[in-house]
């Protein structure tokens, strides 16, 4: 049992992003188009009441598509998505999230409010720079292995 | 200490990342992502490693910019000269470089040979027991300051 403040912060203080979000009738194509525009890995697709349906990532751009001709991008992502709606409450813990993370072998949650809408999307990233950040000691300014410069503060 | 200065080599998943040719098509890459579970592949030329191409650079460079999966090698469109990372470089390097790059996969080549690439899924398994350690250790620093403490105004 691991106790210590980092675990039990609540998601809602921990910095993420706002979602891309689209319902499930929007073609792939545009959305890999948005993924690309916004530096984004995951679109979380949403039902009329802002609920979540399922998870479109790049993952499924690789597993669920083909790619022979480009009528991939027409397809629509409800077809195509991961039906999930695992999600995460703003008033879940760290250790939720990583854990929920692991054993889903998830690299984004979306984040649910009180009224079950999605506000917000945590992603792997967002955990370990908050662990980073964190634990500075521990994290920044590493004793760069043999074969690394020190070019930054990060230790890289 | 002992879970921070665990080694890389510790936290390597058994299945090894796809190694291609810089002249593989993009097609083949992304099979052998799908058939490997690694969301990268690693390019390798005369033995040595020269880039690496992600699912991420996939939906960016390939789809979004409506390049030809058949048509377009992967020395056109990975990220040449990637950072490299040895087996015996500490688990906490590894963490700092995916929280502050957002790199999710690091390649890790021992001795000029390439081994496999870390995942930041692999990380992720092992970050509760790198937190416990944390603690542990933040819990011995706090106790040791106090009978530093005490031992300095005892006065007796």
């Amino acid at each position: 049992m691991v106790s210590n403040e980092l675990v039990d912060v609540t998601i809602a203080r921990i910095p993420h992003r706002r979602p891309v979000l689209a319902g499930r009738d929007q073609p792939v194509g545009e959305l890999v188009d948005r993924l690309a525009a916004s530096k984004r890995g995951s679109v979380i697709v949403i039902d009329d009441d802002g609920r979540v349906l399922g998870m479109f990532t790049e993952r499924d751009v690789k597993h669920r598509l083909d790619f022979r001709d480009e009528s991939w991008r027409e397809v629509l992502v409800g077809d195509v998505m991961t039906v999930d709606a695992t999600a995460i409450h703003e008033s879940a813990t760290f250790a939720d999230a990583l854990a929920l993370m692991r054993d889903r072998r998830r690299r984004h949650l979306p984040i649910v409010g009180a009224n079950g809408r999605v506000d917000g999307v945590l992603s792997i990233r967002d955990l370990l720079r908050f662990v980073v950040r964190h634990y500075p000691d521990h994290f920044l300014n590493l004793p760069p292995g043999p074969k690394h410069e020190t070019s930054s503060r990060w230790g890289g | 200490m002992a879970r921070l200065q665990r080694t890389i080599s510790e936290f390597i998943g058994e299945r090894t990342a796809p190694i291609v040719e810089p002249t593989a098509p993009i097609a083949e890459c992304v099979e052998q992502m799908k058939a490997s579970g690694h969301s990268c592949v690693l390019v390798v030329e005369g033995g040595a490693l020269v880039g690496i191409f992600t699912g991420r650079d996939f939906v960016n460079r390939v789809l979004a910019e409506r390049r030809s999966v058949h048509e377009t090698s992967v020395g056109e469109v990975m990220t040449g000269e990637p950072e490299q990372f040895a087996p015996s470089d500490c688990i906490s390097y590894a963490i700092n470089r995916m929280a502050v790059r957002g790199f999710r996969n690091l390649p890790i080549v021992e001795d000029g040979r390439v081994i496999t690439a870390l995942s930041v899924h692999d990380v992720i398994a092992h970050l509760s027991s790198v937190f416990a350690e944390i603690a542990e250790l933040e819990a011995d620093a706090s106790e040791e300051s106090m009978e530093e403490w005490f031992d300095t105004g005892g006065g007796g």
